[in-house]
């Protein structure tokens, strides 16, 4: 292990651990606020229990075996603890965001959130034309926005406005503070997420698009958790109507404008940061677009009340153009940051085809370059291949797409897998054109 | 072939911009909270509020003992006492619901004319039971039409049942 890649992964040893202590300091608190734990605690409590004891099982038998198998059990157990966490965050996460209205309101609003939530991951995902992330580390990504996150700022939010409410006159002062609270503390909770990613995950983070595209589903597995809070809250106190409502705003109009926008920032400037080369910029890259994610959070927050709504249908224009004006102007940063990583992308793309179809290797033939280069054409092609063919062909032009990815990464020397793995590559490409026919 | 760095060189300004644009909108953020949060406005002085009581609407009068909490469809009203602010200071009292909303008031005027020692909370538009959560009270100092400093402040429980 190289001595970089070593103090990335203490770094990012060092950061779970911190949140581990944080989240069972948030754990505690929330045992202390709960009067009763109903039956739907044991529900989802006691497999996390089970995952904790099959975790440490697995973790004790990867002691006795060989050096192989001890990794792969050891694997094994961190997975295992980790679905253990998750699992009993989900049920602190229901106890505090849906206690309000009961668990049947809290379905009926689970289950309104999951098609937007699915669809906004489903266009995230194809955000990177060229070289896709993997879909289980994007849910992963996802289920950390939803489940820890949440769980990592209900306290410190709740704490800070707590002091500020006693501290400073009401008003649009302690308004800014605590929209400045939510900012600094619901993008710190979401966008460590990505950077762990960037620190342990080199290998599937490469670039701009990759940290807006993981930065993104963090943002909408916080805004599927945060919608049916509000959802559930609003419910008891309204009725439906508000509840619907703000499932509409939420869901529908600031899908891809609020938290989506506001961590695609922070994983835009990781992005950033893991293509440059000195460490200097790489934290000032990475700061960046954390101060941008905080900013444009803590804008909506204070400044929402600039934009009055009337009454009666001026009303639901009001409300769009509001979301336009407010955050329109951070999506479309987000965007032209994205487009300017795909051009990068797109440009390297068919420098590395054209030098590998030249090289003679056989994994690219210069027929092929100008298809693979160009997303509409890899379509056309996959179609005109018939149904057996179309996944066949896809699965070469990405193993295709990825070694000139490789050859791009390697040649910026951001690469840390051995050049070994190029030629596997080009052996697997070579076995499914033979396989084709 | 050699590396190009240069590539990502526009994407690096352009991550500057950003946090340059950050800066500018948390500027932004700190002069607003100055203008309503300006320093050195403490004078010290102590409003007494003597408790929060149930309050019947028709009598105008708050009934009881004091408390911190209530249900939902009880009124309720904090009590000051005015005399504990020095004269010519102009106050006002007010109370905000658990969305930040104000929800009754008394003033803004000098503490000779606040008369009304009850300040009940009102009904929020349309609804039959207060909103339930965290109400604030706060007794403030006004200064050029503006609250500049809280001289007393309460807070109560409106619960879920």
């Amino acid at each position: 292990m190289t001595r970089r890649r070593q103090s990335r992964y203490q770094l990012a040893l060092l950061l779970a651990g911190v949140l581990f202590l944080v989240l069972v300091a948030s754990s505690a608190l929330d045992y202390l606020s709960l009067d009763r734990i109903p039956n739907r605690g044991a529900l989802l409590g006691l497999p996390a229990v089970a995952l904790v004891a099959g975790a440490t099982w697995v973790g004790l038998r990867a002691f006795a075996r060989n050096p192989a198998d001890r990794r792969r059990h050891e694997l094994w157990a961190g997975t295992l603890f980790a679905l253990a966490l998750l699992l009993w965050l989900l049920v602190l996460d229901v106890f505090v965001f849906t206690q309000e209205a009961g668990a049947e309101v809290a379905a009926i609003s689970a289950l309104a959130c999951l098609p937007p939530t699915a669809f906004g991951l489903w266009v995230v995902l194809r955000l990177d034309r060229e070289e896709k992330e993997p879909w289980r580390l994007v849910l992963v990504a996802t289920a950390w926005g939803a489940i820890v996150a949440t769980a990592l700022v209900i306290w410190a939010e709740g704490l800070f406005q707590s002091l500020a409410v006693n501290a400073l006159v009401p008003g649009p002062g302690l308004d800014a503070t605590n929209a400045f609270s939510a900012g600094l503390f619901e993008e710190l909770a979401k966008g460590v997420a990505v950077l762990l990613l960037y620190l342990v995950m080199r290998d599937q983070f490469h670039d701009v698009v990759d940290g807006i595209v993981y930065g993104a589903a963090v943002g909408l597995g916080f805004n599927f958790m945060e919608t049916i809070g509000y959802m559930t809250y609003l419910d008891s106190l309204f009725g439906p109507n508000a509840a619907g409502f703000q499932w509409y705003h939420r869901q529908v109009l600031d899908l891809f404008f609020g938290h989506a926008t506001y961590t695609a920032l922070v994983g835009a400037g990781i992005g950033i940061a893991r293509q440059l080369p000195a460490r200097r910029q790489q934290v000032l890259a990475i700061a960046c677009g954390w101060l941008g994610a905080i900013a444009a959070h803590f804008a909506w927050d204070a400044w929402l009340t600039f934009f009055p709504l009337g009454t009666g249908a001026i009303t639901l224009v009001q409300v769009h153009l509001r979301v336009l004006a407010m955050n329109g102007p951070f999506t479309a940063v987000v965007l032209v940051l994205l487009l300017m990583g795909r051009r990068i992308e797109g440009r390297n793309l068919v420098k590395q085809l054209t030098l590998e179809a030249a090289s003679g290797a056989g994994a690219v033939t210069p027929e092929e370059v100008p298809i693979l280069a160009s997303p509409g054409r890899r379509l056309q092609a996959r179609l005109a291949a018939g149904p057996r063919g179309y996944f066949r062909l896809g699965r070469l032009q990405r193993a295709q797409i990825a070694l000139a990815m490789q050859r791009w990464h390697r040649e910026r020397e951001e690469l840390e897998l051995p050049q070994e793995s190029e030629q596997e590559l080009r052996g697997q490409i070579l076995a499914l054109r033979s396989a084709g026919g | 072939m050699t590396p190009g760095p240069d590539e990502i060189t526009p994407l690096y300004r352009a991550i500057k911009l950003v946090g340059a644009l950050a800066i500018v909108i948390f500027v932004a953020g700190a002069l607003e909270f100055l203008s309503y949060e300006p320093p050195g406005q403490a004078t010290g002085t102590v409003a007494r509020i003597q408790g929060v009581y149930a309050y019947d609407p028709d009598t105008q009068a708050v009934i009881g003992a004091p408390a911190e909490h209530f249900a939902r469809g009880q009124p309720f009203a904090a009590v000051v006492d005015w005399a504990s602010i020095p004269a010519g200071t102009e106050v006002a009292a007010r109370w905000f619901d658990s969305f930040g909303e104000v929800v009754g008031q008394s003033g803004p005027g000098p503490v000779e004319q606040m008369s009304q020692a009850a300040v009940p909370v009102a009904l929020p538009k349309g609804l039959k039971q207060n909103i339930p959560g965290t109400y604030l009270f706060v007794v403030e100092r006004i200064s050029r039409g503006q609250p500049v400093e809280v001289l007393a402040r309460r807070l109560v429980e409106v619960e879920r049942t």
